[in-house]
């Protein structure tokens, strides 16, 4: 089935972007229903780009709204609340199961991961795009062109300045 | 090491922490994704049921309509077409049709009555038409 071979990548993919577990759930969810519900007749192969289209509309959508709930909040003069992942939940639920790494292992990589995440998720939102659907998805120029719905130029522009950007932020210790 | 160098070892290894990070999902989030996949699976399934209901239930009225054009259609032929009935011979029916022809032809008599002689210049020309036969037998 499709959705079952994207599901993963998609869930990481939306949680990368916005920082939240629950909300990434929520927009894999909507995803899903919106392609089952309009295109489920439409070509197999045009499934892929059509699921991370409608996925990359609904992160746009989450940003637009977050932007006006901290408005409200800066207004408000409350702090940013926004939370990472698994921040305010139980460190033991949320450990991953991570059989045959010892600890030190473990905690390099969760570090790694964190920190790659991190720096992801502070890229601008068309650079992270750009990035995420090219290296976590796998998809060529083109097709990522086609999903952001901008020219071929401007994904090579994006990807290019978010690898900059990583470079420059991650530096070489982390490699 | 150069620039361009740096930058695919960085593409590298972002890609290979990507995707260690997706096949490390915890049970936790995996159990979620599949509920979250199924429960966008029957929405779906829901939404289709309810999208054919409504269509049945459109087929009723545009049913009805669709049999008043046909008895409007038919209602219109029988009343251009004398049919025999009971009581009523063949005779009296082709008698119907022949009546029925005559004023046919009679009203378009009539019309053409009004258009040839309504037109000027037809008139003109049959005076003309009448000058020169009374022309021709005197001479």
């Amino acid at each position: 089935m499709f959705l079952s071979g994207v599901e993963k990548r998609a869930f990481r993919l939306a949680e990368i972007s916005t920082g939240n577990r629950d909300d990434a759930l929520d927009i894999l969810q909507e995803a899903m229903c919106k392609l089952v519900d309009k295109y489920a007749s439409r070509k197999p192969e045009e499934w892929g780009p059509l699921f991370h289209t409608i996925l990359q509309r609904m992160i746009v959508d989450w940003y637009r709204r977050n932007a006006v709930r901290e408005r409200f909040r800066g207004w408000f003069g409350r702090h940013n609340s926004y939370q990472h992942v698994g921040e305010s939940e139980d460190p033991i639920q949320n450990a991953k199961d991570e059989y045959g790494k010892t600890p030190e292992q473990e905690m390099h990589s969760g570090r790694r991961v964190a920190m790659l995440d991190s720096v992801i998720r502070d890229l601008p939102l068309r650079q992270q795009q750009a990035f995420l659907l090219r290296t976590l998805e796998g998809y060529d120029v083109k097709r990522t062109a086609q999903i952001m719905k901008c020219s071929d130029g401007s994904v090579k522009t994006h990807y290019s300045r978010a690898v900059h950007v990583l470079r420059e932020k991650l530096g070489d210790e982390w490699l | 090491m150069t620039m361009q160098d740096k930058d695919q070892q960085i593409i590298d290894s972002a890609t290979s922490e990507l995707n260690n990070s997706v096949d490390n999902i915890s049970a936790q989030d995996l159990s979620a994704i599949t509920r979250a996949r199924h429960q966008a699976l029957e929405l779906a399934q829901a939404s289709a049921g309810k999208t054919k209901k409504d269509f049945s239930w459109m087929f009723i009225p545009a049913g009805a309509i669709v049999t008043a054009c046909l008895v409007v259609v038919v209602y219109s032929f029988m009343q251009v077409t004398p049919v025999a009935t009971e009581g009523q011979s063949l005779g009296q029916v082709k008698q119907a049709q022949e009546d029925q022809a005559h004023e046919k032809q009679g009203l378009v008599s009539t019309f053409e009555g009004l258009d040839l002689y309504e037109d000027p210049e037809i008139n003109e020309e049959l005076d003309f038409y009448e000058w020169l036969d009374a022309y021709e037998s005197s001479s």
